[in-house]
Order: C-alpha cells, then sequence, then structure tokens
C-alpha cells in the first residue's frame, strides 16, 4: 500500500467527498453540520489516517459522523443564532426528493444506519464496527426503518 | 440482499446523487472560518468570562465583607483571578497554503520541442499506484483533472473519456469531457453487487459497451454480463446483450459498430488468455451472441479495435507478432501480415485509419495498413531513428503523432522516457518533429481537447 503522504490524503479526500457529503446531508439534513463533520474528518486524517484506504467514503463517514454527533448539541444552537442558515435549502432539498420524504420518517439514529447500508453500500459488520454498536442493532433499525417507510405507504415493496 | 433491497439501494443512489455539492472551495475548512465547535467555544468561553467576573465581584464583595467583619485578621484574605481568552484554533500546517489539492505535481518534464507538442491534446497519465488517471496537456502542467478509476476509455474522436466510479457497492458508469473531466456525469448505475469490468465506446461516441462481474459474498467474481447503453435518449438505454459470463473469467468489451450493429467482446479463461471471441448481432428484440474460440494464445489486454470499429488487432504471443481481423468473424485470426512479427515492440491503430503502427526493422517506425494487406505485405516506414528498446505505446487522438516509450525506470520514483513524433500529413518527418519527455507514472493514451 501506497504511504499515506499529506498530498494523497487530500487527493483521496477529494475523490470521496461527494458521496460522503450527500450521505451526511441525508442524515443530518444539516449543511452546515455536514461540511463541519467533514472537515473534522479531513484533519482528523491528516493528523490519523485510515490504515486502508479501500473504502474511504466508509471511514470518512464513520468520522464524520461521530464529530457531528458530539455536535449536535451545539448544531441546535447555531441554527438559531445562524442568521440565513442553509437548513431552508437543505429542507427543500429533501422534500424534492423521494428518498428524503421516506428519510424524513426517521429519527437521525435511523437515518445514519439506512443511508450507510444503502448509499454507502456498507455492511451491517461495517456498519456496526463504525459506529460502535451490535450487529444486531443494526439489523433491527435497518427493519424497524424499512418498517415504518412502509407504514407510510410510500416504501418501494 | 433481496430484491427489494436492490431497488432501495437503487433508489438511494438515484435520488441522493442529487443533492447539490458545495463549491470546490467549501470541501474543506477556509482560514479563518469558525466551525460549530469553534463558535460554541468562543461562546462557552465568553460564558466563562461572564462567570468569572461574576465570581470576582463575588470574591471581592466577600473579601470587603470579611474586611469589614474582621479587621484585626489581614492575613486572612483570599485571592483570586480569572483571565478568560479565545485564542483560534490553528492546525500544525493547516492553512490555505498548506492545504493539499488534488492538482498533483506535475510529472512531465518536456524538452525543448513546443513544436511538436500540440495542446489541444492532452494525455492520461496514471496516477501513482492509486486506481486513477490524471489528464494533462502535451506540454506538461498541472493535470486538468483526475479520473477515479480501474477502467478507463477514450472516445473515438478523443473528446471524451467513459469510466466506472470506485464505489463498493452500486458504481457508476460515468462519461466526462475530457477538457474537464472532473465534470462527470452519471449514465448508468450498476446493480447491487455488480462491478464494472471494461468499457469501450460505440464508433460513433453515442453508446457505451460495457461489461460487469456479479460478486459473491466474499468478493470474488461469480460471473459477468456485458450491456450496450444507448446515450441518444430512448427509453430503455440499457440492455444486457450477454449474461453468461463464466465465474472467474473476465468479460473484455472489444468495439461496437453501431452502423453494422454488432457489438463484439472477449471472455478470458484458463491462464487468462482470450478463450473466446464473442460478436453479438443486435438487431433484434433479443441479441443474438456468436461464441469462436480463439485458435491462438491472445493476451486479452492486447485486444484493441480501429476507431470506426471495423477491425480488431491482438498480440499472438505463438507468432510473437499481432493478428488482425474483421470485427464480425474471427476466422481470420491467427492470420499475420508479413511485418506482424516486428509487432513484439507493441502496436496501436492510428485514429481514423486502418493503419496499426508498429516498429519495424532497422529501427523504422512503420505503419500496416490492413485495407492494403497483400501477399507481399502491407506495411511502409514513416520515420526512421527509433532508438534501441523503444515501445509503441498509443497514436495522437487525431493520428498526426505517436508515441513511443524510449525506456522505462525501475524502482519507486525512477523516470520513464517518451518520445512524441509528429507525423502529420507527409509521412516523412524530420528529426526535429520529435522531443523526448519524462513520467514518473505510466502514460496510458491521448485525448483532445478541441
Amino acid at each position: 500500500m501506497q504511504e499515506m503522504t499529506t498530498a494523497r490524503w487530500g487527493e483521496l479526500y477529494d475523490r470521496a467527498f461527494p458521496q460522503v457529503y450527500r450521505a451526511l446531508i441525508a442524515t443530518t439534513f444539516d449543511r452546515e453540520r455536514a461540511l463541519d463533520g467533514l472537515h473534522d474528518a479531513f484533519e482528523e486524517g491528516l493528523r490519523n489516517p485510515p490504515h486502508d484506504d479501500r473504502n474511504l467514503e466508509g471511514w470518512l463517514y464513520r468520522v464524520a459522523l461521530r464529530k457531528t454527533r458530539r455536535g449536535i448539541f451545539r448544531a441546535q444552537r447555531e441554527v438559531s443564532i445562524d442568521a440565513g442558515s442553509s437548513s431552508d435549502e437543505v429542507a427543500a432539498i429533501i422534500q424534492r426528493l423521494e428518498v428524503g420524504r421516506l428519510l424524513a420518517l426517521l429519527t437521525e439514529r435511523q437515518r445514519a444506519i439506512v443511508v450507510a447500508h444503502y448509499y454507502l453500500g456498507l455492511t451491517q459488520d461495517e456498519i456496526a464496527e463504525g459506529l460502535g454498536i451490535r450487529r444486531g442493532t443494526v439489523s433491527a433499525t435497518v427493519s424497524q426503518s424499512l418498517a415504518r417507510m412502509r407504514e407510510e405507504g410510500i416504501a418501494r415493496g | 440482499m433481496d430484491d427489494r433491497d436492490k431497488g432501495l439501494t437503487q433508489l438511494f443512489v438515484r435520488d441522493l446523487d442529487e443533492i447539490p455539492l458545495p463549491a470546490r472551495g467549501e470541501w474543506r475548512r477556509v482560514a479563518g472560518r469558525e466551525t460549530i465547535a469553534m463558535r460554541s467555544s468562543r461562546y462557552l468561553l465568553t460564558a466563562g468570562a461572564v462567570l468569572a467576573v461574576l465570581a470576582i465581584a463575588l470574591i471581592i464583595g466577600v473579601q470587603l465583607n470579611q474586611r469589614q467583619q474582621s479587621a484585626a485578621n489581614p492575613s486572612a484574605s483570599p485571592t483570586a483571578s480569572a483571565t478568560a481568552s479565545a485564542s483560534p484554533v490553528t492546525l500544525p500546517g493547516f492553512g490555505p497554503s498548506a492545504v493539499p489539492s488534488a492538482a498533483a505535481t506535475p510529472t512531465a518534464t518536456p524538452a525543448a520541442g513546443g513544436a511538436v507538442y500540440n495542446d489541444d491534446f492532452g494525455f492520461l497519465v496514471a496516477a501513482g499506484d492509486v486506481p486513477a488517471e490524471n489528464v494533462r496537456r502535451e506540454s506538461g502542467g498541472a493535470p486538468l483533472g483526475t479520473v477515479t478509476s480501474v477502467a478507463v476509455a477514450v472516445s473515438p474522436d478523443g473528446k471524451q473519456v467513459a469510466f466506472f466510479s470506485l464505489q463498493v457497492n452500486a458504481a457508476k458508469l460515468q462519461i466526462a469531457p475530457a477538457s474537464d473531466p472532473n465534470n462527470v456525469q452519471t449514465v448508468a448505475t450498476l446493480g447491487v453487487g455488480q462491478k464494472g469490468t471494461g468499457v469501450v465506446w460505440s464508433n460513433d461516441a453515442s453508446g457505451l459497451l460495457y461489461a460487469v462481474g456479479v460478486q459473491k459474498a466474499d468478493g470474488t467474481m461469480q460471473s459477468g454480463q456485458v450491456h450496450t447503453f444507448d446515450m441518444r435518449g430512448t427509453t430503455t438505454p440499457d440492455r444486457v446483450i450477454y449474461d453468461e459470463g463464466q465465474a472467474g473469467y473476465v468479460l473484455q468489451p472489444i468495439a461496437w459498430d453501431r452502423a453494422a450493429n454488432i457489438a463484439a467482446f472477449g471472455e478470458t479463461g484458463d491462464g487468462g488468455f482470450m478463450a473466446s471471441y464473442d460478436v453479438a448481432n443486435l438487431t433484434g428484440t433479443e441479441a443474438v451472441v456468436t461464441r469462436s474460440k480463439v485458435p491462438v494464445r491472445i493476451t486479452i489486454g492486447s485486444v484493441k479495435a480501429s476507431s470506426d470499429a471495423k477491425f480488431v488487432v491482438a498480440q499472438d504471443l505463438d507468432a510473437n507478432g499481432f493478428t488482425y481481423w474483421p470485427l464480425q468473424t474471427m476466422s481470420g485470426a491467427g492470420h499475420h501480415p508479413a511485418e506482424s512479427k516486428y509487432g513484439a515492440n507493441g502496436f496501436a491503430w492510428r485514429p481514423g485509419t486502418h493503419e496499426i503502427g508498429f516498429i519495424g526493422p532497422s529501427n523504422q517506425f512503420w505503419v500496416c495498413d490492413v485495407d492494403k494487406d497483400n501477399s507481399l505485405g502491407c506495411g511502409h516506414t514513416l520515420f526512421s531513428g527509433v532508438p534501441d528498446g523503444a515501445n509503441v505505446r498509443f497514436f495522437r487522438a487525431d493520428g498526426s503523432a505517436v508515441v513511443l516509450q524510449q525506456s522505462s525506470g525501475s524502482g519507486p520514483g525512477a523516470l520513464s522516457t517518451y518520445l512524441l513524433v509528429r507525423i502529420g500529413t507527409d509521412p516523412k518527418v524530420t528529426t526535429g518533429d520529435r522531443v523526448t519527455f519524462q513520467e514518473s507514472t505510466a502514460l496510458l493514451g491521448s485525448v483532445r481537447f478541441r
């Protein structure tokens, strides 16, 4: 495996950014938190790069999500502090997308797992390891999420 | 993963890829921009400072009260100090000047010879051992962009590239202009568990012929499919034309002649050689595939079609030369033009022609026009003075120049020397119409910007 230099890390990050950013938007519904989480993950990668770049999207998503979760309380403060927040813009995008409307039925924790599985293609084991939860919890959350979406009669069966 | 899961994955990818991206300048933290955490820290520090002031006031009040109440015991007075200062968070080596850029350091070291370079064209250059390729101008300079893929195909006119994204799941078949490789457009999303193994453009650049492998749970390929994708706006653009790829073997798209409505692809067999040459007749609703056993040992990676998809050429290891055949049938495989034995040092189709370029006798660069092949041979010399040991890499996208690899470096950081020779319309080029330059990674192909 090639040595992880700063330049190489930057290159890999840029490639992974679009997919991970969209996954974070779909999870947090918050552009600021998504960007902050990714920025923090980028800096984390500069300090402690991942050992393996084969699933960099998964690594960035997990780290960014962890960072954004630490900032959930702070972020809630920010919504009211920041005039002209981007939350309306994100809400409009989410509302326009069929998947966005489905995700809106779920809690953020459920969204984190569902997006990781169906959009980033992470296995349930990878999600469990990355988010620090049991595999059974991941499986149950996915099932509950799908059931919740089906309850609304708009999920694809 | 059941069908419902596959459907959901496709729905997620389709929809979430619609979410607009922020401007590139926002992808990394801009120096001086406060993060949520930093802003929160500032609020906490401010709150702390207010509390500290209140605490000081309280302490002073207590002191005054104590002094008033016990003036005979001054040594017992407590002291307190509190300061609050918010220092900006600065990461070591992180700031506008230290932010790594996706644009890699140019590796080309062009020698004098600006007259030979034509910056209407550029090169695809391997990006180290990362599965990606940079696109840069012929004369060098910073890459115009990077294509992240293990399989990149240049359109017949050289102006577009097609490739697969590297997602673990639901990878995408994408295209981008060669002049703006980061301006990626997704044309198809692969199914769950599928992995792109190869792609080529149709001869009129209106479609893509691509192959996918279906992965088993352990990551190995279970089977393979070949698809056509019509980019002319039809209602069902994606069509599976072959789905009987065998486990462990690779399907390699070769060419798609849209006028003739036929597509060709190869299948590897034992030893990695091309075991079967398959031609799909696409005229009817169902593609009719004719499989032909390959009579000679051919490495599948050497199989290339002419830009108009009329002919195919490949390295015949048994004959130590190249062999060519018309797209629609391989019955002529094993037949070699008289000059083919010289093709051991590489060969390439000259775009827009039926000429195969190769290094012939006496260090001369030859082309074999297969339309003029007869018992006397098909070759003629284009120029002489080819360095010993040079290999043919590829022609410029319009056929007006050829790239030879003069020497290859070995070991990390070693440079390879390439030779760019302008051919033009006059086959008698002078020695002044060439330039050498060096690369630390492999040159993979030529693209056209205008």
